[in-house]
């Protein structure tokens, strides 16, 4: 018998029919047809006592198994692969539907502004307090160089609870709070915080607002200081050009008192609708610390000095964003509140 | 304060410069000028006379005139009731602009017009300034008037230019136009020149005295004039007061007015005979019903300043006069009174009264104590003019005020390190002194500053600081960075874990919000479950809506998102963090939170409404933020929701005994009180204070078992009585092996007996030293199965 042709003969037929195959289970059933234990190719086994040539029947067998097994392995892989194209393709979806609902919430940028403050500062170093609301005419204006019947109670319509206990008409009364608490030690701190005011409501007027106070009290503290440091502020909160002007003021609690404007950051000082065409933006009042205040809390104006300043926030909040009308912080539409999504300005 | 420049040229030289220029050196040197206005806005007028006037043919109140204007003679068309032949009058031109409008040619009922008779109000008077008459006709210009005048702007004395001072509390000295030439003059380098007279008087007054029997009038100075004639102001004056937007009144009254202008003294004075005593006393304990000038009745107390006369007030001191001495058309012997009464006192008075005047405001900000004779002698010379008179007397004074002038001690070192700036001795001398500072050189750095009297805000060498820096300019400050010990920033604990819930919410899609504090009467008695303190009213609301503080926040919450609803936001979950007060100095800081419709996957897919216990896992998930453990939190019904919470989906969270949170679906019968619909709305209020201040274990490591855990599921029905908590406790208890019980079914209804329900557990079990063996494991399961029969009579399922 002419084991050869016989080997090559089933090869030839094994690769035709795996050729014909064209489902995976028809593969499967010729790999058990031919490859199992009782399979074709394995059965021809059972000849290799009837042949001399021992050694060269083993090869002709191995030869022809492992042509067999190689291209019905391709063909099965091919055939595997066909399939999970074809599987993938029945999984197909629309990329384009709406994606689940995890989106951050919004801010009222009230709070957006307070945050963004508060990082400023304590980036350059200062501690951040907060101080009572409801609080005593003590620390909202007498320590603050302010006594009873002053010309300069005038400048605040404060709303009274009695006599002697208020609504902080301004955050500056945390300066009291602090100096008192600090017995003596320099200071650096702010205090961001919701202030009151017997005022009727309307675009740019609210009873409610807030500030936020800053203090810093050393030895050779001066009016450059301050200037330097709101420069800064500034420039991290609007833009990196931003510059800061002072015009003489007057607050009982600090001698000598500013106005400070900033070069417009919209029109970078031309001139626009935002600044009324003078290149400059009124944004808070700042000073030096008055003598009187400084003595009445512990601090020896003859060694101390400081500077204080106090930033409306709802202003900064407004400048930046163009908002038209301060009672939107306090309507809470969500239609407002949703156009604050961005967690930090650029 | 306004501030006519044509005025106060007369005392300082402002030739060459413009009012912008005048207005921004004020403004930046801390004297806002608020805004700069013409007193009239007319172009194209000239003097006229009508020398014919009928009526016209079509009209019932319209006149024809023929005007003569010198050059021509026109025919205009008139409506103006008071128009006649005879009458001198302001025509605009055809091709005038009035205030912004444009005058043509016309044809007005058929009769050509070429041009308009004017009233000062069309030519941009304030009409407050004008009385009835002049508003309501032309004005009438005087017989002598000169007819083809073209300068009529100048003519009425409306030429003038205004500048409009806000005037900060420091600077009241400004009141008085004086020291604004003198403020502007030290500006700007001009030369000033105040005038000063001499007293005058021609006889010594024997009989009548004038004193103060209250610390609150220091000083009280008078002089009386004999036979004067109360008649007209002259034009002069008239414009001044114009410009300056006082009304003229008679020559006496506008005389103290101007007075009072010029030097920021208020003048008042009295018909001698009508005074029932050759006197006048201050004093501060009358009490009784006084009829002022404005002919009005003020009830006056202890404590307000009246210039009395036999004991009876003639004037309410500094603020206004009584109708009992007042001057009239037929006084002939006045008392003119220049006192200095206590700015706290005049406050305090002109407040509670709600009466306040030009001299009330000039003493309620504090004036110039050191020149009532000077007031007195600038009277009398001005009077001169402006009446006849038979006898002046002496100045009649009480005075006990120190009249020392005040000194500063300063030095240029101070200023400079106040300032972080480098001036020189010489600069920060010129600049006093310019100033009207008299400057005592000691050292070349240490100086005197005698500080000018009308500056009486004027205290410690700080205010010196300021004076020289507002004079130069901040440029010529530093512009550096304070050099302090270095110090790490920080925000406040508290602050953080404030910020901490913040970005928790924020992450979790909620919207923050912002409500005001105080609240109206019906708002602050809801929702009142946290904070049960006594609330604070305010004593002195503006409105009723803003009366109360609040105490809690659910309720401005709610008013938050019903104004969302009523804009047709459907669903939505908002927070707010807040501060709370109650008396007693109790500060509180709150959370509400609302949840409001429904929650969505992809846009609205999949939608489930929220539920109490979506309220519950925010809740959870803030108490994991600080690592509450949930042993110490007790989960109890609210005993009293008031119709307020659902009284079967509400809860009151107890952390360490005390309230920490109220949450739950709002009462139906609540719900139309926030205009609810249909939509499910999900509330919390929470003490973050409580919360913020409790202890909390830090994070820390523990072993992790490195064998493998063993889950056990548990199925079985038991009676509704027993919460699902108590079974997880009481499990939990049976072995410390126990790692975690975690419910995965709960079912209700049809094959459950009536108040059971089926629960389904899956049971952790670890071991952190071995594998657990699988008798420990049976046991286990048997002990859980019993305490679930005998504990909780439950049937096990399957």
């Amino acid at each position: 018998m002419d084991y050869a042709l016989e080997f090559e003969n089933l090869k030839t037929k094994c690769l035709e029919e795996i050729n014909k195959a064209s489902s995976l289970k028809e593969l499967i059933d010729l790999k058990n047809k031919y490859l199992a234990k009782k399979g074709e190719i394995s059965l021809m086994m059972n000849h290799i006592r009837e042949v001399e040539d021992k050694k060269a029947f083993g090869e002709m067998y191995n030869a022809c198994r492992k042509s067999v097994e190689e291209a019905l392995d391709i063909k099965i892989k091919e055939e595997e692969s066909r399939k999970l194209n074809e599987d993938l393709k029945k999984e197909k979806i629309d990329i384009t539907l709406p994606g689940n609902n995890y989106q951050r919430g919004s801010v009222n940028p009230f709070f957006k502004v307070i945050n963004e403050i508060e990082d400023i500062f304590v980036g350059m170093g200062y501690s951040v307090e907060t101080g009572p609301e409801v609080d005593y005419d003590k620390y909202v204006f007498e320590l603050l160089n302010i006594p009873r019947d002053h010309p300069a109670r005038d400048m605040q319509d404060t709303l009274y609870i009695d006599s002697n206990l208020l609504l902080r008409s301004h955050t500056s009364s945390v300066q009291a709070h602090v100096m008192e608490k600090a017995k003596g030690k320099p200071i650096k701190v702010i205090c961001p915080g919701k202030t009151y005011r017997r005022d009727d409501d309307d675009m740019t007027h609210s009873h409610q607002f807030a500030q936020v106070e800053g203090l810093v009290i050393d030895k050779n503290i001066n009016l450059g200081n301050l200037k330097a440091t709101l420069e800064l502020f500034a420039k991290k909160m609007f833009s990196k050009d931003t510059k800061v002007r002072f015009r003489s003021s007057f607050f009982p609690f600090t001698e000598p008192s500013v106005e400070v404007d900033i070069s417009c950051f919209n029109c970078k000082g031309k001139g626009c609708s935002l600044c009324k065409g003078s290149g400059w933006i009124e944004i808070l009042g700042a000073g030096m610390v008055h003598p009187n205040v400084l003595k009445m809390s512990g601090y020896n104006p003859e060694i101390y000095s400081g500077f204080a300043f106090g930033i409306g926030i709802e202003r900064v909040a407004m400048l930046k964003y163009g908002i038209d009308d301060i009672r939107r912080f306090y309507q809470n539409d969500l239609r407002f509140i949703k156009e604050f999504k961005k967690v930090k300005e650029d | 304060m306004l501030v006519s420049l044509k005025e106060i040229s007369k005392y300082v030289d402002i030739s060459s410069l413009s009012p912008e220029e005048i207005a921004s050196r004020l403004t930046f040197s801390g004297i806002e000028v608020e805004e700069i206005k013409k007193s009239a806005d007319a172009t194209n007028l000239v003097i006229g006379e009508v020398i014919d006037c009928k009526n016209h043919p079509d009209s019932d109140h319209l006149h024809v005139c023929k005007v003569d204007i010198g050059s021509d003679i026109l025919d205009i068309v008139c409506g103006a009731p008071n128009v006649r032949k005879g009458l001198k009058v302001i025509v605009a031109l055809p091709g005038a602009v009035l205030a912004g409008k444009t005058i043509n040619k016309g044809v007005i009922r058929g009769c050509e017009s070429n041009g308009m008779l004017c009233a000062l109000n069309e030519l941009g008077v304030d009409p407050k300034y004008l009385r009835k008459e002049q508003v309501e006709g032309i004005e009438e210009l005087p017989n002598d008037a000169p007819i083809g005048n073209r300068e009529v702007l100048s003519y009425l004395g409306l030429d003038d230019t205004i500048l409009d001072l806000s005037l900060l509390a420091n600077r009241s000295d400004c009141y008085a136009l004086y020291n604004v030439a003198r403020e502007i003059g030290a500006l700007f380098n001009r030369k000033v020149s105040i005038p000063s007279y001499e007293e005058f008087h021609t006889y010594e007054e024997k009989d009548f005295t004038v004193s103060s029997e209250t610390d609150a009038c220091k000083s009280f100075y008078a002089k009386i004039v004999k036979g004067i004639e109360i008649k007209e102001s002259p034009k002069w004056l008239k414009d001044v007061l114009q410009s300056e937007g006082i009304r003229s009144i008679d020559n006496i009254v506008d005389l103290g007015n101007y007075v009072m202008l010029l030097t920021g003294q208020p003048i008042h004075c009295y018909d001698l005979d009508k005074l029932p005593k050759k006197e006048l006393i201050v004093k501060d304990n009358i009490v009784e019903d006084f009829t002022a000038l404005d002919e009005k009745t003020y009830q006056i107390k202890e404590k307000d300043l009246c210039v009395t006369s036999d004991n009876k007030t003639m004037c309410l001191g500094g603020i206004m006069g009584g109708e009992n001495s007042e001057i009239s058309s037929t006084s002939k012997n006045i008392v003119i009174e220049v006192a200095n009464f206590n700015f706290a006192s005049i406050r305090k008075t002109s407040n509670r009264l709600g009466l306040s005047s030009d001299s009330s405001l000039r003493f309620s900000k504090g004036i110039n104590k050191d020149q009532s004779e000077d007031v007195l002698n600038l009277f009398i010379h001005l009077l001169k003019d402006l009446s006849s008179f038979n006898d002046v007397s002496n100045v009649i004074k009480y005075d006990t005020f120190n009249h020392d002038k005040k000194v500063v001690d300063c030095s240029l070192t101070y200023i400079n390190n106040r300032l972080g700036s480098k001036f020189n001795f010489d600069e920060v001398k010129e600049v006093l002194t310019l100033l009207n500072f008299e400057i005592e050189d000691i050292d070349h750095d240490n100086f005197k500053a005698v500080v000018p009297s009308y500056r009486i805000d004027i205290d410690g060498k700080a205010d010196l600081s300021e004076e020289v820096i507002r004079y130069k300019g901040f440029d010529y400050i530093s512009n550096e960075l304070p050099v302090m010990e270095t110090t790490v920033g920080s925000v406040s604990t508290l602050r953080e874990k404030e910020r901490n819930i913040e970005s928790y919410f924020l992450n979790n899609g909620f919207n923050e919000v912002l409500t005001y504090t105080l609240i109206n009467e019906k708002d602050n008695n809801m929702f009142n479950f946290i904070n049960k303190n006594e609330g604070i009213v305010i004593s002195n609301p503006l409105t009723e809506d803003h009366k109360f503080i609040r105490k809690n926040i659910l309720t401005s919450l709610l008013r938050t998102i019903e104004y969302n609803i009523n804009h047709k936001e459907s669903d939505f979950k908002v927070f707010e963090i807040s501060n709370v007060y109650s008396k007693g100095d109790k500060e509180e800081i709150h959370l509400s939170m609302g949840l409001v419709g429904n929650k969505h996957i992809q846009d609205g897919i999949i939608s489930s409404s929220f539920s109490f216990y979506d309220l519950k896992g925010y809740l959870e998930g803030i108490l994991s933020l600080f690592n509450i453990d949930n042993n110490r939190i007790k989960w109890n019904v609210i005993k009293n929701s008031n119709d307020e919470f659902h009284p079967n989906r509400s809860a009151e969270v107890i952390l360490d005994g005390k309230v920490l949170a109220v949450l739950g679906d709002i009462h139906p019968l609540k719900r139309n009180e926030f205009s609810l619909k249909k939509e499910v709305c999900e509330i919390l209020e929470m003490n973050l204070s409580l919360l913020f201040n409790t202890r909390s274990a830090n994070n820390k490591f523990f072993e992790i078992s490195k064998f493998p855990k063993v889950k056990r599921d548990y199925a079985f029905i038991v009676s509704e009585e027993y919460s699902y908590l108590s079974i997880k406790n009481e499990i939990k208890k049976a072995s410390s092996l126990i790692k975690d019980v975690a419910l995965f079914d709960i079912y209700k209804g049809e094959n459950i007996k009536e108040n059971h329900v089926s629960l389904a557990l899956s049971i952790t079990l670890e071991k952190i030293d071995s594998t657990l063996k699988e008798d420990e494991i049976n046991t286990l399961d048997n002990k859980i199965k019993e305490i679930l029969i005998t504990k909780f009579k439950a049937e096990l399922r399957g």
